[in-house]
């Protein structure tokens, strides 16, 4: 038996109206994830009541967009937000707390936003 | 108001077992603010899907952690049944059970020890631990290592376990239960483990339910949540309640998992039980397409894997929130007003596995 992932959609201007319904309506965050290819970029917001029903919202976005937080809404979300900036590159506006890209202490910054290509043997054997 | 200091924990630190930074904002001997950073050991083995194919990256996912590792796995392998809407044979579904169980109990063995060691009570923490090798002795007899087994494939296991070695495990955990009660009667009734337990990193159901955490950071404040309890991979065939404690402390916590290791003997009989004969695999054709996002019950907590794929051998993203990422805000919810001596003890209650957030 598989949880089918469906999702539904949410724009950056009504994103925080949303989260303020959705923990209104007894949901709590579990996961914000960015997924970038090479044809598209989102996010998927996923929210999770106690008798396990799931809801799971996406969100278009393009790279260096600015969008809003939804840390005032629920806290814990400024962590997932501060991985997405740093990780992705999105700036986030409003968080509760803004690592200013010290979250991770990776070497390199916005480490997923460059794509590999599977084909390029030289980088499948780096 | 005392005069504030800030003291950096970690991400090296004796009491410390895994690489995570608080810089701890104090009054006097009391915290009243921290603030994390992780990120020392990042290692973005999602990034990988991209060099590796999707069967390769099953034993890449294995490695995001060496405890729960026949779990991440497992995991894997599952939301990419997902997306080939494969069911693996019932065979194959009770022989992860058991493997997922036996993780959980080392995964707790080793919490229960390490918590020991760090009120400093060694002897204990001994005694957790030597229990601890006798299921990492299962696992190397089963799949042939302690640390990274790598039984697991798309659509169903790599290898069997024959009948005298399912009746020979049975055997071994029964005979393990009347010492696992002898080290819980000393967590639970030990005066000096009450008194550096209870009470402390205290959590409401409600406080502990909205900020996000997960497993025994959950059930230990009266939150009845456990993924077991959606009824699939296997689940749905056997009786299952999750452990839930009222206390809302680090006792609490510290008997939910004392409890799951119980239990997990109780499910890994019952699937051993139920477990049929035949087949172990389902083969899968092609290459994957579409997404699919599966909810799991790690050790320590609820685990999420998301994999998107386009119709070729690799993914275009797989993504993994592991519980301790989850479990990072209600420890820093619990740590203002707490003594400085009691960090450790709770930054330990998460049981944090900062390796698989780093994943």
């Amino acid at each position: 038996m598989f949880e089918r992932l469906e999702t539904k959609s949410v724009d950056k201007a009504g994103l925080v109206e949303k989260a303020k319904e959705l923990r209104q309506d007894s949901y709590r965050l579990i996961q914000l994830h960015c997924v970038k290819t090479v044809t598209e970029m989102f996010l998927i917001y996923s929210f999770e009541k106690m008798d396990y029903e799931v809801v799971h919202y996406r969100m278009d976005v393009t790279e260096g967009e600015t969008l809003p937080s939804i840390s005032s809404v629920y806290t814990h979300a400024c962590l997932y937000e501060n991985e997405t900036n740093e990780l992705f590159g999105l700036n986030i506006s409003g968080m509760a707390i803004d690592f200013k890209g010290t979250f991770y202490e990776t070497a390199k910054n916005h480490a997923f936003t460059d794509i590999v290509n599977p084909q390029d043997k030289k980088v499948s054997k780096s | 108001m005392g005069k504030r200091t800030v003291v950096p924990f970690g991400p090296q630190h004796p009491v410390l077992p895994e690489p995570i930074h608080l810089d701890l904002v104090l009054e006097d001997e009391k915290v009243v603010e921290a603030i994390p950073s992780i990120g020392f050991v990042h290692r973005g083995l999602e990034k990988l899907v991209e060099k590796r194919d999707y069967q390769e990256m099953a034993y890449v996912s294995e490695r995001i952690c060496g405890i729960c590792s026949f779990v991440h796995g497992h995991g894997y392998c599952e939301t990419l049944e997902g997306l080939f809407q494969v069911e693996v044979p019932d065979r194959a579904k009770f022989l992860r059970i058991m493997w997922g169980e036996l993780s959980r109990m080392h995964s707790h063995l080793l919490w229960l020890g390490l918590m020991a060691d760090a009120f400093g009570f060694e002897s204990l923490f001994m005694q957790a631990w030597r229990l601890r090798e006798k299921i990492l002795d299962i696992f190397e007899q089963t799949t042939g290592g302690r640390i990274i087994h790598s039984v697991c494939k798309v659509g169903g296991l790599w290898r069997d376990v024959p009948e005298d070695m399912l009746k020979k495990i049975v055997e071994t955990l029964e005979g393990m239960e009347g010492e696992l009660q002898e080290l819980a009667n000393v967590f639970l009734k030990d005066y000096t483990v009450q008194k550096r337990t209870q009470g402390l990193g205290k959590m409401s159901a409600e406080e502990a339910f909205e900020c996000g955490a997960m497993g025994p950071m959950l059930r230990g404040s009266g939150v009845a949540m456990d993924m077991r309890g959606l009824g699939q991979s296997g689940y749905e065939h056997l009786k299952f309640d999750p452990v839930v404690e009222q206390g809302g402390d680090c006792y609490a916590r510290t008997n939910v998992r004392i409890r799951e290791v119980f239990q997990s003997i109780d499910l890994i009989k019952q699937a051993i039980g139920l477990m049929p004969e035949g087949s172990i695999e389902n083969k899968v054709k092609g290459s994957p397409e579409g997404e699919c996002l599966v909810r799991m019950e790690q050790p320590r907590g609820q685990v999420i894997y998301y994999a998107k794929a386009n119709g070729t051998r690799h993914l275009e993203r797989f993504r993994v929130r592991t519980p301790t990422f989850a479990n990072i805000m209600p420890l820093l919810n619990m740590l203002p007003g707490c003594d400085l001596a009691d960090v450790p003890i709770l930054v330990l209650t998460i049981d944090p596995c900062i390796s698989c957030t780093e994943r």
